[in-house]
C-alpha cells in the first residue's frame, strides 16, 4: 500500500469534517464543520473547494454526486468519503499532534497542561 | 432564512464557474444563499479558487512548457516571415511575449471550460482557436502582421503537438483512480518524448536566431 503524504494543517481539518460527516460530507456541510473546527479564524468556502480537489487527487478522498434537491435549485451535490489512504494519514497525523501535544506538555509542566485543559474545556461549541 | 439567489448573479456565476464543477458550486452557493450581499460575497471568494484548482488539476506543466515554445516560435517565425528579418533587439523579443502569452491563456481556458464528456474530433483545436483570437489582442504591442502569421502558426502547430499529447480530460481514466495518479502515470511514457520534442525546438529556436 503506498505511502500517503504529510498532510498540512488545513488538510487535516478537511479530513476531520468528512470523517464526522459520514455520508452527508458535502460543500456546505464540510465547509461549516471546517470553520467550526478551525475557530476562531474565518475559513472561505472557495479554501474548502481546492483542498477538497487536491485530497481527491491524492487519492485520500473519494466523490460522486447525489440526487438533485429542491432547496439547491434541482443540481445536485458532490457528496465526499474517505478513503483508505486517507483515514491512514490522518490516523498519522493525529497520533503526531498528540505526541507533540504530550511533548508540550512535558517541558512546560503538568500545571500548564492542566490550566490549558481547562481552558479548551470552558471554550464554546 | 433561506432566500433564492438574484437571477444576475447567479447567471455570471453560471457563465464563470467551470462546467466540470459548476453543479455542486451553484448547488451549494444556492443552498448558503442567505442574502444577495451574502450571496454575492461568497460566490466572489469560491469562483476564483474553483477556476484556480481547475487549471491545477487540468494543466500538465511539461505539456504547456512545450506549447509556450511552440507559440513562441511561431511569433518569432512571424516576425522572420512579416519583416524580411528576425527581430533583433531584446525589447522586440520581449514584445513577443505578449501575443504567446494571450494565445496560452486560450489554450488553458478552452480546457477549463471544456463540457466534461463531451469530446468532440475538434476538441484539440477549440485551445488553439481561442488562443489565436486572443492573441489579436495584442495587437497594439505587435505589427497586426505579426499577430496574424503567428496566430495562425500557432493554431497549426500546437494543434498538432495536441494531438501527441492530448489534455489530461482527454486522456483514458479508470473510475476509481486517483488524477494526480493519472496523471503523472499519463505523463511517464510520453516524458521521453516531450523531452526530446522540447530540445528539438529549443535548438531550432537557437539556430534560427544564430542565422
Amino acid at each position: 500500500m503506498a505511502r500517503p503524504d504529510t498532510l498540512g494543517q488545513f488538510e487535516q481539518l478537511v479530513l476531520t469534517a468528512i470523517l464526522t460527516q459520514r455520508e452527508d460530507a458535502y460543500g456546505i456541510t464540510i465547509h461549516s464543520k471546517v470553520q467550526e473546527l478551525a475557530r476562531p479564524r474565518k475559513v472561505s468556502l472557495g479554501a474548502v473547494y481546492v483542498t477538497l480537489d487536491r485530497l481527491e487527487d491524492k487519492g485520500l478522498v473519494s466523490s460522486w454526486l447525489s440526487d438533485p434537491t429542491p432547496e439547491r435549485g434541482g443540481r445536485a451535490k458532490r457528496c465526499y468519503r474517505l478513503e483508505a489512504l486517507g483515514e491512514r494519514a490522518l490516523e498519522e497525523s493525529a497520533v503526531t499532534a498528540k505526541r507533540i501535544w504530550e511533548t508540550i506538555a512535558q517541558v512546560w509542566g503538568k500545571d500548564w497542561a492542566r490550566q490549558w485543559g481547562k481552558q479548551w474545556g470552558r471554550e464554546p461549541g | 432564512m433561506r432566500r433564492e439567489p438574484p437571477r444576475i448573479l447567479e447567471r455570471i456565476a453560471t457563465l464563470l464557474i467551470p462546467p466540470a464543477c459548476r453543479e455542486e458550486v451553484l448547488g451549494d452557493l444556492q443552498e448558503r444563499c442567505a442574502s444577495s450581499w451574502g450571496y454575492f460575497k461568497d460566490a466572489l471568494f469560491a469562483i476564483p479558487c474553483v477556476i484556480a484548482s481547475r487549471i491545477r488539476r487540468i494543466v500538465d506543466p511539461p505539456v504547456l512548457l512545450l506549447h509556450a515554445m511552440v507559440v513562441y516560435l511561431s511569433f518569432l517565425l512571424a516576425a522572420w516571415i512579416a519583416d524580411g528579418a528576425l527581430p533583433a533587439g531584446e525589447g522586440e523579443l520581449w514584445r513577443l511575449v505578449i501575443p504567446s502569452c494571450a494565445v496560452l491563456a486560450g489554450i488553458i481556458l478552452a480546457e477549463v471550460y471544456a463540457k466534461p464528456g463531451a469530446a468532440s474530433r475538434f476538441q484539440s483545436l477549440r485551445g488553439p482557436l481561442l488562443g489565436a483570437g486572443l492573441a489579436f489582442v495584442s495587437r497594439i504591442a505587435v505589427p497586426f502582421r505579426v499577430v496574424l502569421y503567428g496566430a495562425a502558426l500557432s493554431l497549426i502547430l500546437v494543434s498538432t503537438t495536441k494531438l501527441l499529447f492530448p489534455p489530461i480530460t482527454l486522456r483514458p481514466q479508470g473510475a476509481s483512480v486517483p488524477t494526480l495518479r493519472l496523471k503523472h502515470s499519463a505523463a511517464q511514457p510520453s516524458s521521453f518524448r516531450w523531452l526530446v520534442a522540447a530540445l528539438a525546438l529549443l535548438l531550432l529556436l537557437l539556430s534560427v536566431r544564430r542565422s
